[in-house]
């Protein structure tokens, strides 16, 4: 069956996603900046867990935290549950305790039922209260404990425990130019539209992957490399490329999201806003043939609305 | 639909009453029978419930309010002659509209305590959990531990609009208490942990010996030689404990919300672990 949406024709096949952990993340400070500072150093270099051990991204201003200051969500994604606790107090412990006036609280995934029997809880502020050598301090307000560990700008606080869920992680569409021009313009336009979603993240650089990778490699060494099927400049000399002619560029779109319906959501919000660019050809998606991933978002059923 | 129990006090006891069966738990899913033959001890004699008070059983409105919850318990009159109100209490919300004795809602484990009067001493001593709010004031040794024992209050809340004796929190252990008004002396004495608030003034030897745990101060006060002033600064656990009193009906100026602090610590003699938080705003 053809879709063409707006001449752009809609592939008929599937993004292939996997369950991940996620956590939430409130990096509250003194203003927007020093916030925003924090959140942006401790969702940095997080693209892809094969190479960063986590996936993160900010998704944007709270609309509300515990200390009443200004705050930013981040989201952080991982293979597994010890993957997302060493990643986040790796991460907290070098970007956000150093950042000045900066706090950190549970962001909550309010996005799920309480009763989901995919959430947990895990510990951040009493691994890291360590720092405060021996001059660290709980206090309790209300039922929840947190942290408060000495530094040079007066204290960092942190919360005891952090709420984690089984969540959804690679949900992609993949963007087919006549230009790179065009390619990026699509893309820079469906990543403005797909922000704007809260509980999800795109992880890559400006959330645009310039550099997809298929698993292995002619070298032993590496366990993945460039994705030569969707690689302009050597299509004519893989066997197996995916390129029409006429195809010169390519841009790839990475989702992760707390439940299947948000990561739907995102992917059908911005391969709507990037049929609309004029160049583009086609709008595709990633897949390991379905038998890796849990999770498979086809596109047609996406812009039809059913998932 | 949710019940209410409520105890009229028709007589006034000649000498002071242990009142200790005076508990939502032990009163619910009880006939009024049951309720009014519940034992008072009056010195070395046996009392009964109906001696003092007159009980009526009520329906209250309101369709959110289970019909298999606790009732509610109302006490009505001046019961500062009854001692052990609400002691040990675990669950369901007691209400005295009136002044209570000594002891109210000591070793308390869950559940609310409302006493629009005044309480005596003892209040919330080695209270474990719940909320206790006095709109009147209280005496001494609120949240304390009784003679002998380590630790006095480990958990819950105590809130008290009004006044407070002395030896307020003594070697609590967790929680919190928040007095409005004043407090006489030797405020969290041995204090372990835990966290107090004095919006008025203090008597003499705040902390004294104290471990560890936080006395916050709205007013000025002398320390003992045995505290170290550290920094002025604005603590963030403060803005969170401001939410968290405002949220309980524990309402203090909002211009407070962001103030600054005198930061000590102390007891020097029991390690300095301790912290004692002076607002600069007053």
């Amino acid at each position: 069956m053809h879709l063409i949406l707006n001449g752009v024709e809609i592939e008929d096949t599937f993004a292939e996603a996997f369950t991940m952990r996620a956590t939430r993340l409130t990096v509250t400070a003194i203003n927007e900046q020093w916030a925003y500072n924090a959140a942006l150093a401790a969702t940095g270099f997080a693209t892809s867990v094969i190479g960063c051990g986590v996936e993160a991204g900010i998704e944007g201003l709270s609309p509300s935290t515990e200390d009443d200051r200004v705050g930013i969500d981040c989201l952080f994604f991982a293979s597994s549950k010890e993957g997302l606790e060493a990643s986040v107090a790796q991460r907290v412990g070098q970007a956000i305790i150093t950042a000045p006036t900066a706090a950190l609280y549970d962001g909550k995934l309010v996005e799920y039922p309480a009763d989901y029997d995919g959430l947990s809880t895990f510990k951040v502020g009493s691994k890291l209260r360590f720092f405060g050598d021996g001059y660290q301090a709980s206090k309790m307000v209300g039922e929840k404990r947190y942290w408060r560990i000495p530094v040079m700008g007066g204290e960092f606080m942190i919360e005891d425990e952090f709420t984690m869920a089984k969540a959804v992680g690679g949900g992609n569409f993949l963007i087919f130019a006549d230009s790179i021009e065009a390619a990026l313009k699509a893309a820079e336009a469906a990543v403005k539209k797909m922000k704007q979603i809260r509980g999800i993240i795109l992880p890559f650089p400006g959330g645009i992957v310039g550099s997809g990778s298929k698993v292995g490699s002619k070298y032993k060494f590496l366990s993945a490399s460039t994705n030569t099927a969707f690689c302009p400049t050597v299509r004519g000399r893989v066997e197996d490329s995916a390129l029409p002619e006429g195809t010169n560029a390519v841009l790839e779109i990475v989702i992760d999201g707390l439940t299947e319906q948000l990561v739907s959501q995102a992917m059908r919000t911005g391969i709507l806003e990037a049929v609309k660019v004029p160049g583009i050809q086609r709008i595709t998606a990633g897949n390991y043939g379905g038998k890796l991933g849990k999770y498979h978002f086809y596109l047609h059923k996406i812009i039809g609305g059913e998932i | 639909m949710k019940t209410q129990i409520t105890l009229r006090l028709k007589e006034q006891p000649s000498i002071p009453i242990e009142a200790e069966s005076i508990i939502p738990e032990n009163l619910s899913g009880k006939s009024l029978a049951e309720i009014n033959s519940l034992p008072l001890w009056c010195g070395n004699r046996q009392e009964k419930v109906e001696d003092y008070f007159t009980v009526e059983i009520s329906e209250l409105d309101g369709d959110s309010l289970p019909a298999d919850s606790m009732p509610k318990m109302v006490l009505q009159g001046n019961l500062s002659r009854f001692k052990r109100l609400g002691q040990g209490m675990s669950a369901g919300e007691m209400e005295i509209q009136g002044s209570a004795g000594f002891h109210a809602g000591a070793l308390m484990r869950g559940g609310t305590l409302v006493i629009k009067g005044n309480a005596q001493d003892w209040l919330g001593a080695q209270m474990e959990g719940g909320q206790i709010s006095v709109e009147g004031s209280a005496g001494n040794f609120v949240g304390a531990a009784y003679r002998g024992r380590t630790q006095g209050m480990s958990g819950g809340t105590i809130l008290i609009k009004g006044n407070a004796g002395q030896m307020v929190g003594s070697k609590m252990r967790r929680g919190l208490i928040a007095v409005g008004g004043d407090c006489g002396d030797v405020l969290g004495y041995k204090m372990l942990a835990g966290t107090i608030l004095v919006a008025g003034r203090t008597g003499i030897r705040v902390g004294a010996n104290m471990e560890r745990g936080t006395v916050i101060l709205l007013n000025p006060s002398d320390l003992l030689p045995s505290f170290y002033f550290n920094c002025c600064y604005q603590p963030e656990f403060w803005r969170l404990l401001y939410k968290e009193l405002q949220s309980k009906g524990f309402n203090l100026n909002q211009s407070l919300k962001a103030t600054l602090f005198k930061h000590y610590s102390g007891d020097g003699n029991e390690g300095a672990k301790g912290e004692v938080l002076i607002c600069q705003s007053i």
